[in-house]
């Protein structure tokens, strides 16, 4: 597997602590601010892992995970969930989206 | 059968108690003691001035002995025993003799069951609040972030030994960033449930009830509103004391449409005119308002009888003056069949009728429909609906056919109707 991570988060300072950790940790880290534009800047970058922040206002989180799961020519791509709350609730309908 | 059994069972239950001779009591309100014997055992239906003697000779309240007064507690009673716990068996088919042998424990009992539907639904409402509400939702996800950013910048300040100094300052300047945050949408998720903990305080009572409350205290009239009067302004005071911001929303709404009925139908000229002719109709066109203010006017005249209903496009009721004998819903729907609802399907047509109450009185109305609308926004905007009800006593003895209604099908007994959306938790009749 490649070292390419994309992180789809909209809060700048978990962004830039995310990206320090990854970096140091020998990947290549893009990132992306806005839920609305996610699946095309996946589809164009091509990354090895997407990290998704769930919480990404207005439900965006949930309908950028089922697009990427949506479409078969990203079935290997690995997607990793960030939330805050760590909720029993989340976790179910993170794997009804799988 | 148990529904219609009640005003027979409550003479002979009183009588009995009060230690008086059947004999004596037949002679006292000048009927014979057989006479008497069939009332007391259900077997004859009485009502008007047979039931008023019969309360003087037992010297009770007629309303004690008729069915009306009692067939709310008894609805509520059957709907107690329906949502008991399994397991509990309580005797459904003895509510009459509960009811006249324990009249106070009753009431308690239907009282209590009352308390219980009013506090879940405040509860399904306030939970209800809590999943949808945006701004709680959106005040969480603030405080939720941040705590987040803090979190993994300080894991990092803490758990990497050779940070490079610019980052470490840049990490420090994101804490401080982001702990201000936190502060600052910590305190708005405070005020927020402070202010929301005020908006629930109503003692359980929807906002529509608790204005329906205070304008009944008040006989659903004011003098200060007619002409001469102390104008709204005076009223200011009184509604500040009600409990919920949305029920003094809804009275600041309902005294300023009153004051604006009262001067578009001056009472004295709107009686005098009445007493020519009565129809709404005729009356919108003398004075060139519309029948709907006619309507009200006529249900918010001083000392008025007449009982209203007004509901909006989707069937829901906005407004409930009862009258005597016609049983409105507490909450939820009422009869698909009361003629509210035809109005409402054919706006800006007259609808009237006699209807029917199910039960031992069986009482009658002659009621008036009409349904007005609107397009606040003009040509383009949407359709609003306002259906209206009048509702006034008509003589017992109506020769007319009347169309058989109900209050709401959950409480209705009319067995086999063709309009009934739920079953009923009382003992269905015949139609």
């Amino acid at each position: 597997m490649g070292r390419h991570v994309l992180l789809i988060e909209d809060e700048p300072n978990i962004v830039e602590a995310i990206r320090f950790i990854l970096t140091r940790d020998g990947w290549r880290v893009s990132t992306h601010g806005d839920g609305a534009d996610a699946v095309a800047v996946v589809q164009r970058l091509r990354p090895d892992v997407v990290i998704l922040d769930v919480m990404l206002p207005g439900q965006l989180g949930l309908e950028v995970l089922r697009a990427l799961r949506a479409d078969p020519a990203l079935a290997a791509l690995r997607v990793m969930v960030l939330t805050a709350k760590g909720a029993t609730r989340r976790k179910a309908w993170g794997r009804m989206c799988l | 059968m148990p529904l219609t059994g009640l005003t027979g069972s409550r003479v002979r239950e009183r009588r009995l108690a009060a230690g008086i001779a059947q004999a004596d009591l037949a002679r006292a309100v000048g009927i014979s003691a057989s006479y008497l014997n069939l009332i007391e055992h259900n077997r004859r239906r009485i009502g008007g001035a047979v039931l008023d003697r019969l309360a003087a000779g037992l010297g009770v309240a007629p309303a004690l002995l008729a069915e009306g007064a009692e067939g709310g507690a008894v609805q509520d009673l059957r709907a107690a025993a329906t949502g008991a716990a399994a397991g509990a068996k309580p005797e459904v088919d003895r509510i009459d003799e509960f009811l006249g042998r324990f009249p106070g424990w009753a009431d308690v009992l239907a009282g209590q069951y009352r308390r219980i539907g009013d506090l879940e639904r405040m509860v399904a409402a306030l939970n209800d609040r809590i999943g949808h509400d945006p701004h709680l939702s959106q005040a969480l996800h603030e405080v939720l972030s941040a705590v987040s950013s803090v979190r993994s910048t300080a894991a990092i300040l803490a758990e990497t030994e050779d940070i490079d100094p610019d980052w470490r300052a840049r990490f420090h300047g994101n804490l401080h960033m982001d702990s201000e945050r936190l502060a600052v949408g910590a305190e708005a998720l405070v005020a927020y449930l402070d202010g929301s903990e005020q908006e629930a305080d109503t003692g359980g009572a929807a906002p529509q009830e608790e204005l329906e409350g205070w304008l009944a205290a008040h006989g659903w009239h004011f003098a200060a509103l007619e002409a001469g009067g102390a104008g709204a302004a005076s009223l200011a005071g009184e509604i500040a004391q009600l409990a919920s911001k949305a029920a003094r929303d809804l009275a600041s709404d309902w005294v300023r449409q009153a004051a604006a009925d009262a001067a578009a139908l001056p009472l004295a000229a709107f009686e005098a005119a009445r007493a020519e002719a009565a129809d709404p109709w005729i009356l919108a066109r003398k004075f060139g308002c519309d029948v709907l203010q006619v309507f009200r006017r006529v249900a918010f005249r001083p000392g008025a009888v007449e009982g209203l209903v007004l509901c909006d496009g989707a069937g829901t009721l906005l407004m409930r003056k009862p009258i005597a004998g016609f049983s409105l819903p507490r909450y939820g729907a009422a009869c698909p069949l009361w003629p509210l609802y035809a109005a409402l399907s054919r706006p800006m047509q007259p609808v009237a009728g006699v209807v029917e109450m199910p039960g031992f009185s069986r009482a009658r109305f002659h009621v008036q429909a009409f349904c007005g609308v609107d397009y606040p926004a003009g040509f383009g905007g949407p359709e609003v609906r306002d259906a209206a009800m009048l509702i006034a006593p008509q003589a017992l003895v109506a020769a007319e056919p009347a169309l058989a209604v109900g209050t709401s099908c959950r409480i209705c007994p009319r067995g086999g109707c063709p309009a009934r959306r739920e079953r009923s938790i009382v003992a269905e009749i015949a139609f």
